[in-house]
């Protein structure tokens, strides 16, 4: 084991503080950062035994060692949450706040990203039978209070990272106070923030969907659906009982809607419904139907708002099969998104047939699912 | 000609921006756009500084971004006869870009309140 895996986290923060003139070598430091606490969450997971460390380093250098780590390290969740830091509120991943089995820590972002990436790991663990965001039980990292007043919250391609919305944090009292006018609450708020970006770092391990045009905008869909599952698993919710939202609660009450439509930042049922406010450019953007695609040069190509036809179609599949979502249409996303048979370039009516034959396999040609599927794309303009 | 005097025309030449912020988890666009008349005296001298500070004539046009979610910056400037449009996202911005970023966001808020 080369010993600069070892190096304490304060010499790669004082790299990062070097750092500051060129990104390239920030982003070098921030990888290291990524790597280290993998190998050091493992250690802390066998107390001050070094043998498992090692054992891990050497399992992972060949196919064959990561299955059989994988087969018992799939124990349950390694949770870390730190607290950006810096001048900008930028440096991650910051400092610990709350590492795996910590007790609450009393600031509501860090106990939120605990819980909510807890609740994603049951999720892909307990339906899905994975382990954790790679499937070989991947240390789940998140930082809170990023940036400032920063209305956002992303993956980054090695953690999560979760702003304060319109909330001005006080690291000296930890407490949040909303700036006037205030639209979006704390990105923590809800727990299908937290699974949709899990999903992203398990999109990136699986197909790697390009983040542009049709396949980014079904990345941003796979996101939103396992999102949303997260939250209806977690509240044992069956079809009919859920919100279907993506962000309910993340925007004040200030903000309004839709007539007879919750308030929230997308809506899998409704999509287009999902927020109606001039303080936010006005409507919900987003179609249902493939022949209403929003073509666009921002937001690269539109992946957020053409990411409601997948979407759409998603619930309509479920609502066809009734009961709990994750249970059969979840179960045949899942399938398809990991299988031998997907691709980085994939589009809409790529991954329609591909969720067809996935729910053939599964449940057989002509099955009450198989069905389900197409009714489900129908109801979005696709034709399987 | 004293160099005094050259700062004083080089520090009144008009100023235009236009902001973008795109992309992010909600997908909901932020727009700005100002100029030297639709901006207070004190916030225009603000502007300046933060572009003198961001070396923002000499950034490269385009920096990407890894992962998913990050929100895209577009600012485009017109200062006199010079103009410049960069677009970053989030984790590819230069850690001196990041204080004029957060001016332009500030300014995009109040309109969101009418």
């Amino acid at each position: 084991m080369p010993r600069h895996c070892f190096l304490p986290p304060h010499i790669h923060e004082r790299a990062l503080k070097a750092a500051g003139a060129t990104t390239t070598r920030r982003g070098l430091a921030v990888d290291s950062l990524g790597v280290d606490h993998a190998i050091r969450s493992i250690r802390l997971g066998f107390g001050e035994f070094h043998r498992p460390a090692l054992a891990f380093a050497r399992a992972q250098r060949s196919t064959f060692g990561r299955a059989w780590w994988g087969t018992f390290a799939a124990a349950g969740p390694q949770r870390s949450i730190y607290v950006a830091t810096g001048a900008n509120r930028q440096r991650i991943p910051g400092d610990l706040a709350r590492a795996e089995g910590d007790p609450a820590y009393g600031d509501k972002e860090v106990d939120e990203a605990y819980d909510g990436l807890g609740a994603t790991f049951n999720l892909y663990s307990e339906v899905f039978q994975r382990n954790s965001i790679d499937g070989r039980g991947l240390p789940l990292v998140g930082s809170v209070h990023f940036g400032k007043k920063y209305e956002n919250a992303f993956w980054d391609g090695q953690q999560m990272n979760f702003g304060d919305g319109d909330n001005i944090y006080n690291p000296t009292t930890q407490t949040l106070t909303p700036i006037p006018n205030a639209i979006f609450n704390r990105f923590t708020v809800s727990v299908d923030i937290m699974g949709h970006e899990l999903t992203h770092g398990v999109t990136q391990y699986e197909s790697n969907l390009v983040y542009i045009g049709q396949p980014g905008a079904l990345n941003e869909s796979l996101s939103d659906v396992f999102g949303s599952l997260v939250k209806q698993y977690m509240l044992r919710q069956t079809v009919d009982k859920a919100d279907w939202l993506i962000g309910a609660g993340l925007m004040t009450s200030a903000v309004s809607g839709f007539p007879g439509y919750p308030v929230a930042i997308r809506s899998l049922r409704a999509p287009g419904k999902a927020y109606n406010d001039p303080a936010l450019g006005g409507a919900d953007p987003q179609p249902s139907k493939m022949q209403d695609y929003v073509r666009g040069f921002d937001d690269n190509f539109g992946v957020h708002i053409n990411s409601g036809i997948p979407n759409f179609a998603f619930y309509n599949c479920a609502k066809a099969l009734g009961g709990y979502a994750w249970e059969r249409a979840g179960l045949i996303w899942y399938r398809a998104c990991t299988g031998p048979f997907m691709r980085p370039m994939m589009r809409f009516q790529d991954f329609a047939n591909l969720t067809l034959t996935t729910a053939q396999q599964i449940y057989g040609f002509g099955s009450h699912e198989a069905d389900a599927v197409q009714t489900g794309w129908s109801a979005a303009g696709i034709t399987v | 000609m004293t160099a005094r005097h050259r700062h004083a025309i080089v520090t009144e030449e008009a100023l235009r921006i236009r902001f973008t912020r795109h992309g992010g988890f909600t997908g909901i666009p932020l727009n700005v756009t100002v100029d030297t008349d639709s901006l207070s005296t004190e916030q225009i001298a603000t502007l300046r500084r933060l572009l003198e500070d961001a070396k923002f004539f000499e950034l490269p046009a385009t920096a990407g971004s890894r992962g998913a979610d990050q929100f895209q910056y577009r600012i485009a400037v017109e200062a006199g006869s010079r103009r410049h449009q960069i677009e970053v996202g989030d984790q590819s911005m230069p850690d001196s870009l990041e204080p004029l970023i957060e001016f332009l966001t500030d300014l995009g808020r109040p309109s969101r309140s009418a």
